[in-house]
């Protein structure tokens, strides 16, 4: 059940090009093409209160409304806590559920924005206004272009796409 | 025109103006590999037709659009023009047609891009350093490897993380927004001063090549000044013509480490620091002075002395309380040390010393503990001196410092 990454890849307003040069070429001269960053937001989910929460949670609201509104904003969402999690892992075909996060670490994935800027620049002015960019840390990864599909697989996806 | 004189023109040319016309095509064309390919075919090019043509009255502009087109052959060759998507013919339609009109503006600030890309503060200092040196100053991959003692494929390999970060992770090619400049100049800066100390303190098996990187820190620093005469750029570039001033006085002829106050003072180039003080002076001027136009202006009080004991220490350590207070360091606290030492008596600054040491933040600094033995010495407390340079001698990396901190031992042994 990949579809949903299919249906991603159509309504990107990416043109790919397999060549590097090609492709970063377009990106850069053309206005209306854009870069893809996810903003993952990490800290330590223990060290904020109830009151700090909900603030946090008002003011990042108030930046996704705003970005939504000048076109910046693919989604964003918080995330449940890591008490939450569940892992899953498939070794030599057998898989193993375990409770809790891929790692244990000092700063837990707590949410993501998934924007649409022109640059790596623009999404650091972006993160740096984040309420939990002052307890915590703000990650920014560009999105890998997926390649063009070949024809066949194309309409492999849209079938499947078709019946989900 | 003879060929071999056109021969010269081109070499002078592409010694002086290749940067330039690397950046400029970066900027077109939004690429670094593609830039410096067609950039070289532009200057082969060069060399075939201004025999015929002579040379031309723009020489940058008619290479940049050289390489523009041998970009537009570039991309075709790898794609035939059917197969291209349409937004892309539309493209290379448009680098054909927009030849002619680079401002001269333009052309001076796309080097500026160039090194704030190249230094941008989401690279890695470890590829910033080597990247802004193969970018923007156009040395060799071999000549920075043999310049940092690094094998010349780790080097290439962190060139390659760099530029790569800078297309995948879409680092513009710009000069920042006034807002966020003080913070990216920060870090420029801080690239051209690294690569002036790892010319500056090497020791002198590999002096040649590294003295080098002092020149080319020195040259990138110029060039910044031309390009954006900010006051930190002209305290940084007189830092470092200050220090340079200094360069054959500090070490003997054995290659060991001589100490300011031993320095025979008729070797510092009077050249340098004048030109060095002038700088300190319009950075002054501005009042918006930073870090390195203090620290400049210390150099510069040393500078105006005829000799250690005529140094103006009350103005040394009023300069060290300015850059304690702009950027708090044990170092920095340190060094004042040594100047209250210098300007109220010895027990004074070893007193200073003494508590820093106890804070625990300079334990593991040689240069605390030769700066106390020294101290120590002057008392006349000869067997706390000895252990001191002793502890000094264990951390110290280089050889001249470990030679010096030896010589300090046994002159300190003869005498008790």
């Amino acid at each position: 059940m990949r579809s949903p990454k299919n249906v991603t890849l159509q309504l990107s307003n990416h043109t790919f090009f397999p060549l590097k040069a090609d492709c970063y070429f377009e990106n850069d001269r053309q206005g209306n093409l854009k870069m893809k960053y996810m903003l993952l937001i990490y800290g330590n989910e223990d060290c904020w209160t109830e009151d700090e929460r909900k603030e946090c949670m008002l003011e990042s609201m108030k930046i996704s409304n705003e970005l939504q509104q000048q076109g910046k904003l693919i989604s964003s969402d918080p995330l449940y806590s890591i008490t939450t999690a569940t892992s899953v892992r498939v070794r030599e075909g057998n898989r193993q559920i375990t409770d809790g996060p891929f790692a244990e670490t000092s700063e837990q994935l707590g949410g993501y924005y998934l924007i649409d800027v022109e640059n790596l620049d623009e999404a650091i002015a972006i993160a740096s206004r984040l309420p939990p960019a002052k307890l915590g840390t703000v990650e920014i990864r560009p999105i890998f272009p997926k390649p063009e599909l070949p024809e066949s697989s194309t309409e492999m996806a849209s079938d499947r796409k078709a019946s989900v | 025109m003879s060929s071999q004189m056109n021969a010269d023109a081109v070499d002078q040319i592409y010694r002086n103006e290749s940067r330039q016309v690397f950046a400029t095509l970066v900027r077109l064309l939004g690429d670094f590999d593609l830039a410096e390919e067609v950039m070289h075919e532009a200057f082969a090019a060069a060399i075939q037709k201004w025999p015929e043509q002579g040379i031309p009255a723009n020489p940058v502009a008619w290479l940049v659009s050289t390489g523009r087109f041998k970009a537009v052959d570039n991309i075709r060759r790898r794609r035939r023009l059917s197969e291209l998507q349409p937004e892309l013919a539309r493209r290379v339609s448009e680098i054909e047609a927009a030849n002619d009109s680079i401002a001269e503006q333009d052309i001076k600030d796309d080097r500026l891009r160039l090194i704030f890309t190249c230094c941008h503060p989401a690279i890695d200092p470890q590829v910033q350093v080597p990247l802004t040196l193969r970018e923007v100053c156009g040395l060799t991959t071999e000549e920075i490897a043999r310049a940092f003692l690094v094998p010349p494929s780790t080097l290439a390999q962190r060139i390659v993380r760099g530029k790569s970060k800078i297309r995948n992770a879409k680092i513009p090619f710009a000069i920042p927004s006034l807002s966020d400049l003080p913070e990216r100049l920060d870090s420029v800066l801080s690239v051209i001063y690294l690569v002036f100390n790892e010319g500056y303190s090497a020791s002198s098996g590999e002096s040649l090549t590294r003295v080098d990187l002092s020149d080319e820190a020195i040259r990138l620093a110029r060039l910044l000044m031309d390009l954006l005469p900010q006051p930190e750029v002209a305290g940084l570039l007189a830092l470092m013509l200050l220090h340079e001033s200094r360069r054959t006085a500090r070490t003997d002829s054995l290659g060991d480490i001589v100490l300011l106050e031993d320095q025979d003072r008729s070797l510092w180039d009077q050249t340098l620091i004048g030109e060095g003080k002038d700088l300190i002076e319009r950075s002054l001027r501005t009042r918006r002075i930073g870090v390195y136009t203090i620290q400049a202006a210390i150099s510069a009080v040393h500078a105006d002395a005829r000799s250690a004991s005529e140094t103006d220490w009350a103005q040394i350590v009023a300069l060290y309380d300015v850059l304690s207070s702009a950027a708090p360091s044990p170092i920095v606290e340190l060094n004042r040390a040594v100047a209250v030492a210098m300007r109220d008596g010895v027990e004074v600054g070893l007193a200073i010393i003494d508590e820093l040491m106890q804070r625990g933040q300079i334990n593991d600094y040689y240069l605390a503990h030769s700066a106390r033995g020294e101290l120590l010495r002057r008392l006349g407390r000869t067997d706390e001196a000895l252990q001191a340079f002793k502890r000094a001698l264990n951390l110290a990396k280089l050889q001249p410092e470990q030679r010096f901190l030896r010589k300090k031992i046994d002159a300190l042994r003869a005498n008790s």
